[in-house]
């Protein structure tokens, strides 16, 4: 028998049965071990990408795509942008967030955008990497930016990582996953070791 | 569980009502049936039953629609309250109340959260699973402060039923042999973390008197035989407690008293069935049964018995009581010393202390631990009182590796941010205080003179406040918790309290205690120490409305011990043809 198709209904009596016949960890190796069907979460979309987002219009969110990308570049993992934190962003805020912070977000993209036109005579998403990184650099140095500007570009910048490291790359494979400890112990941590990215709060 | 067990109309009358299924009606519920007698459990909410209808359970965080986060709208328009609760969030919002069919109101310039979980199994399934056993003193406080009125009972009088409840519940914790904080029955202790040992032998060695321990938690670390009996396994340390536990690794009413009821064939079980009302004989001077309404008809229907067990939680409780009046009771049952709904208390969460711990780079943990370290209140008794208000506080203490989380909100972008982001950064520490509320008259609920939920039952208006006392105790706290981190070696220390409304209104800390007091004397008390009313000998509330101080610790299994007393000595009572 394998869980692997089973719907969650389903997978919990399988589980509960399990659980009876073979004790706990057999029974959580096989069931969380496999992939679980998903219904209605917001999923990772590469056709997002481009386009208009519920409350970012296509130039918004192109250059939230851009400052995604230079806070999580690619590195030996996917960038911010492949694992779409600006389609996460756009969708959390419109779903789970004040109007207040909906205003936050975009006053800051537009300021960057406003930056990039007046130093760079270019759109933020034009420059390059390395001026890119630069600009939002000097938004936490508060380099041409104000102390309010830098608050509103942490939230914003708290969200796309929020984005990153609850998408089911970022928790599993980019840290490590482990839904079913089977208990707590203290372990030796050594140089490279990722961080848990199962947690009981997100 | 078996289909016959759950019943609608019933004229038959039974031996016992039990009003509320949460831990005070579970473990009433058990009792009973153990002993023999025919239980009818009386549940306002739907039935959720054991492991199948834990249906966020092991659900990852990128299978929700808002990555466990709740729905703006949703709040707005059901869970404006709720919300508040540590434990809401998408994988748990199904087991709390809906705050629109649930209204209360509040006196102008006070405030209160009240949280519910309004099912089978009540808040047994979202609680903490924080498990202490009061001390001598607490029982003496109010006595020794002349604040409030003097407990009828004294530790001792527990003490054998803490350990009842304690086996069978299952609870973790270390034996320390503390005057301020009584061991038990204990399963192994969950594993403290360098980190905590560190700051333990700092903070001792530094303040004689106050301890640093393991807390004590109703999980099965090493279940023993009679829990492997109640179907229950090893906590796999999870920590997503409150989304139920398939594992029936915390104690609940569902893992653990519910089927050691069911197993005996003397449990019938009432859902939907909001009690509007207890029912009183006059000429017998006897509750004889409840009036229900309905959860989704609002038809109404009665169920009788000889003796009521009201285990609704404290103002769930008062409630009904308040709105059962009578020629002899027109201010709410069993109130002839009109005291009911007063002295309601809660406890203060309002201070904490911060702090980061140099080294033990080279240590991690894996699992989730659900649990934290403790340290108990240290002010007892009066000579342990600090100046300027009276008695005392615990702490729960919790270190941990900073993750993305933490990180996120500091400077940094790039390729070396991201790479800090995945691995694990300083440790920390934090110190919640966990303080006592005095007991105080005015602190009140009380039903509205007109307006009705949609049962047609009076709206709860509540009028609390943190006081002086309390506000003075939790300044002191979070300083005394700052100067304990830097005695321990913490840099970047910072403490502070917040009293917020409403989100930190009373109510919060989500251990309601008081309405219906306790005493030895019936003109200034509801119940006897056996939770028995002094009014009417059949009637008995064993959930936290019995209490005469908040004391300290959480208050669960006090309330575990209290019930299984209360029904022993019912039981008694029944047959020696007292009742």
């Amino acid at each position: 028998m394998k869980a692997t198709n089973l719907s969650q209904p389903q997978r919990r009596k399988f589980m509960q049965h399990l659980v009876r016949a073979m004790g706990v960890t057999s029974a959580t190796a096989l069931v969380y071990g496999s992939n679980l069907n998903v219904a209605m979460a917001y999923q990772v979309r590469s056709d997002k990408l481009d386009g208009a987002g519920q409350l970012f219009d296509k130039p918004t969110m192109q250059t939230l795509k851009h400052i995604v990308d230079t806070i999580l570049p690619r590195t030996d993992t996917p960038s911010g942008a492949e694992l779409d934190c600006h389609g996460f962003v756009d969708h959390q805020l419109f779903r789970c967030h004040s109007e207040n912070e909906q205003q936050i977000c975009l006053q800051i993209i537009s300021e960057i955008e406003k930056h990039a036109m007046a130093n760079f005579k270019q759109s933020f998403s034009q420059l390059d990497d390395k001026q890119q990184l630069e600009l939002l650099k000097s938004i936490e140095a508060m380099k041409g930016f104000t102390q309010s500007q830098r608050n509103q570009f942490k939230f914003l910048k708290s969200l796309i990582v929020f984005g990153y490291f609850t998408s089911e790359q970022g928790a599993r494979e980019i840290l490590r996953y482990d839904p079913v400890p089977g208990g707590f112990s203290v372990i030796p941590l050594e140089e490279g070791d990722k961080s848990w990215g199962s947690l009981a709060y997100y | 569980m078996d289909k016959d067990i759950y019943i609608k109309q019933q004229n038959k009358k039974f031996d016992v009502l039990v009003v509320g299924s949460g831990i005070t009606g579970g473990w009433a519920a058990k009792e009973f049936c153990e002993r023999g007698f025919n239980t009818l459990m009386i549940e306002r909410g739907r039935v959720v039953e054991h492991r199948k209808d834990y249906i966020t359970e092991g659900k990852p965080v990128w299978d929700y629609d808002n990555r466990s986060k709740v729905d703006n709208l949703l709040i707005e328009q059901q869970y404006k309250i709720q919300k508040d609760c540590y434990a809401f969030h998408d994988g748990t919002k199904q087991f709390f109340g809906n705050d629109r069919d649930l209204p209360y109101e509040t006196t102008d310039g006070t405030d209160f959260r009240w949280i519910r979980a309004n099912q089978l199994g009540g808040k047994s399934l979202l609680w903490h699973r924080q498990s202490y056993r009061m001390c001598e003193d607490d029982f003496l406080a109010n006595k020794r402060d002349g604040v409030g009125n003097d407990w009828p009972i004294r530790y001792q009088d527990i003490a054998d039923w803490y350990s009842y409840v304690e086996t069978f519940a299952g609870i973790s914790g270390s034996k320390e042999n503390l005057p301020n904080l009584p061991d038990g029955e204990f399963l192994p202790p969950f594993a403290m973390t360098g980190p905590e040992k560190a700051l333990k032998v700092a903070i001792e060695k530094a303040f004689p008197g106050r301890n640093l321990i393991m807390g004590r938690t109703a999980h099965l670390t090493e279940p023993s035989t009679l829990h492997i009996s109640q179907g229950r396994v090893q906590c796999q340390s999870r920590n997503e407690c409150q989304k139920g536990c398939s594992f029936g690794a915390y104690f609940s009413t569902q893992s653990s008293t519910l089927p050691a009821a069911a197993k005996t064939n003397n449990l019938s079980i009432a859902a939907n069935s909001v009690v509007h009302s207890v029912i009183y004989d006059e000429k017998r001077n006897r509750a004889i049964g409840v009036r229900v309404i309905d959860n989704d008809d609002l038809s109404t229907r009665e169920y009788f018995a000889d003796v009521v067990f009201l285990c609704a939680s404290t103002i769930g409780t008062t409630q009904i009581m308040l709105n059962s009046t009578s020629k002899k009771f027109p201010n709410g049952i069993a109130n002839s010393s009109g005291v009911l709904g007063h002295y309601l208390m809660d406890h203060n969460y309002n201070a904490r202390a911060t702090g980061d711990i140099e080294g033990f780079e080279d240590e991690y943990y894996k699992g989730r631990r659900p649990s934290s370290c403790y340290m108990p209140n240290f002010q007892t008794r009066p000579e342990l009182y600090r100046k300027g208000y009276l008695r005392g506080f615990a702490y729960g203490i919790s270190t941990f590796r900073s993750d993305w989380r933490g990180k996120s909100q500091q400077d940094g972008i790039g390729s070396d941010f991201k790479q800090q982001l995945s691995s694990p950064g300083k440790w920390g520490v934090d110190f919640s205080a966990q303080g006592e509320m005095l007991p105080h008259f005015d602190n009140q609920m009380s039903l509205h003179p007109t307006k009705t939920d949609k049962w047609g039952i009076p709206l709860i208006n509540f009028n609390v406040e943190y006081r002086e006392n309390e506000k003075t105790m939790m300044d002191d706290a979070a300083e005394m918790g700052a100067e304990m981190l830097r005695a321990g070696g913490c840099t970047n220390v910072k403490s502070g309290t917040s009293y917020d409304l409403p989100h930190r209104a009373p109510g919060i800390a989500i251990h309601e205690v008081g309405t219906a007091r306790m005493g030895q004397d019936p003109k200034t008390s509801v119940l006897n120490q056996y939770c028995q009313s002094h009014d009417i000998p059949n009637l008995f509330v064993t959930d936290g409305s019995g209490y005469c101080s908040s004391g300290v610790v959480n208050p669960s299994l006090t309330f575990m011990a209290l019930t299984a007393r209360a029904v022993d000595y019912c039981a008694k009572e029944i047959k020696a043809q007292r009742l």
